[in-house]
């Protein structure tokens, strides 16, 4: 059963028309891995998935409400979970508050994070200004999964970060794929992210342009779409 | 030195109660960006009720200042929803061209409305004591108490409550809160009348040790800005910080010297401190 569809959405910034149809669909504990090539409208699909740059045109369905045209905050607590490019902390809040100050009931909580993410949890007294790029980014995770969220959004969640830590990333995005959630992963190192994808979209000049399952994305079409 | 000691602990008194102003509009600064230059008036409003409150229905005083607060947050709360909301994320000169208006049109009421007649507020207690000579009376005693109580327990809520979390969430980045469930807009009212209560409280314990007219907001709000600019826009500590040393200039200047001296040497600290720290002493550089 589809847990979120996104039917041919088109979203603007100001006068620029960045999506001009933009169709995905995510299912019940499936990870879809959502393509392209820089500037292709990955960011601005997930922006308008989450209300930042809400769609002028077409539908976004979730747990088969419509949210086009919702507030951020009323699509957070509706069950969708953002881990936003460039993580997005808050510097001044130390690790246990950034992750206290917006959880809300589930079976995500401080103790469940922190297994996910041990040395989170060696830091929770400290300015998340203060740590790693790695630990900010196993912290914008937990942050998100602590709003017990029933999708979670990964937009470049391993991009700048050294190889032993994007495997710590990729560990945790298998383990929460094995725990039932779905996702949606905007990501460019193939190589971890076909075999934890369930299907595929891809984005070219703000549209979709393919879908179907990782095994289908051939190397021609990979060099067609993804190739710089 | 018993002077030097009274000038200690009167300046602590004042500095506090600056502190408690100043630590409201750097609250509705943090969290809003916004100029809220009518935030004295909030504090003369916050004044002005526990006067009619004691001395004109002979209700009890700390009742009074508690109807105070909540009469000025409803005030604060409204003027956050109706008039500051839809400027929310434009130019910081809306915002101050909004209050400048409103610091006129609640002077201007307030003047008809109170009379231009100084008034005073009766004491909560009376008496004193002295310590090392200096004499300290159980008002000043009292104020600094509860003005203490009341930065304590705000820095409390700000760091173990939900919503104190959410505020400080909001006031570093409201587009990534947002994201995490967090309603800004209900966080912006919440913040705006919590930062005038704490005005309309310092009112009332300066409308206690001093007099009070409806004129009194306008030097308020020059101190708290002098303040929050001296501690760092948008920092709590700062603004206590702040407050002190404003209160102490205020205190040991004022009495040795002259009032006139001591606001000259408060802008001659605040030139120095934006010299060496540009941001404030707390500060952080916001764009």
């Amino acid at each position: 059963m589809s847990l979120l569809t996104v039917s041919g959405i088109e979203s603007w910034y100001g006068a620029s028309q960045a999506l001009f149809g933009v169709d995905l669909t995510v299912g019940e504990g499936e990870v879809v891995a959502l393509m392209g090539r820089n500037g292709m409208g990955k960011t601005t699909t997930i922006r308008s998935i989450c209300g930042l740059t809400p769609a002028r045109k077409g539908r976004i369905v979730f747990s088969g409400s419509d949210i086009t045209h919702q507030k951020s905050f009323r699509i957070a607590r509706a069950g969708i979970g953002l881990v936003p490019e460039g993580r997005r902390c808050f510097a001044n809040l130390d690790v246990s508050e950034n992750l206290v100050a917006t959880a809300r009931p589930g079976q995500w909580t401080l103790d469940a994070v922190i297994e996910l993410f041990p040395r989170l949890g060696e830091r929770l007294s400290q300015s998340a200004a203060t740590l790693s790029g790695g630990e900010q980014q196993m912290l914008a995770i937990g942050r998100a999964l602590m709003t017990n969220p029933r999708l979670l959004i990964l937009d470049e969640a391993t991009e700048g970060l050294a190889p032993v830590v994007r495997d710590d990333i990729w560990r945790a995005v298998r383990s929460l794929k094995q725990s039932g959630l779905s996702i949606l992963v905007v990501d460019k190192t193939l190589s971890e992210l076909m075999p934890v994808a369930d299907s595929c979209v891809v984005l070219e000049k703000g549209s979709t342009a393919w879908t179907g399952s990782p095994a289908d994305l051939t190397a021609e079409l990979q060099d067609r779409y993804l190739g710089v | 030195m018993s002077d030097l000691l009274q000038m200690g602990l009167t300046g602590i008194n004042l500095g506090l109660m600056y502190g408690l102003i100043a630590i409201g509009l750097t609250l509705i600064f943090g969290v809003m960006r916004i100029i809220q230059y009518a935030h004295g008036e909030m504090f003369m409003l916050g004044a002005f009720v526990l006067y009619y409150w004691t001395a004109e229905f002979g209700l009890p005083y700390w009742p009074g200042v508690a109807v105070s607060a909540i009469i000025i947050f409803g005030l604060g709360a409204l003027l956050q929803v109706t008039l500051f909301r839809p400027l929310q994320g434009k130019n910081i000169l809306y915002s101050l061209a909004v209050s400048l208006g409103l610091v006129l049109i609640i002077s201007g009421s307030g003047q008809l409305i109170f009379g231009t007649i100084t008034k005073g507020i009766p004491s909560a207690v009376t008496g004193g004591v002295l310590i090392g000579g200096a004499y300290l009376s159980y008002e000043r005693i009292v104020i600094s108490s509860v003005s203490i109580a009341l930065i304590v327990g705000l820095w409390a809520f700000l760091r173990l409550s939900v919503t104190g979390l959410a505020i400080r969430a909001v006031a570093e980045d409201p587009d990534t809160a947002a994201l995490q469930g967090i309603q800004t807009k209900r966080i912006h009212w919440i913040a705006f009348g919590l930062g005038s209560a704490l005005a309309a409280i310092a009112g009332c314990m300066m409308g206690s040790l001093l007099s009070i007219v409806p004129t009194m907001g306008f030097l308020a709000t020059i101190k708290a800005f002098m303040i929050v600019i001296m501690g760092g826009l948008g920092s709590v500590i700062g603004a206590l910080v702040g407050g002190l040393i404003l209160g102490m200039i205020d205190s040991v200047v004022t009495t040795t010297i002259s009032g006139d001296i001591a606001l000259i040497l408060s802008f001659v600290v605040i030139f120095l401190i934006l010299v060496f720290r540009p941001a404030g002493l707390f500060g952080q550089n916001w764009e």
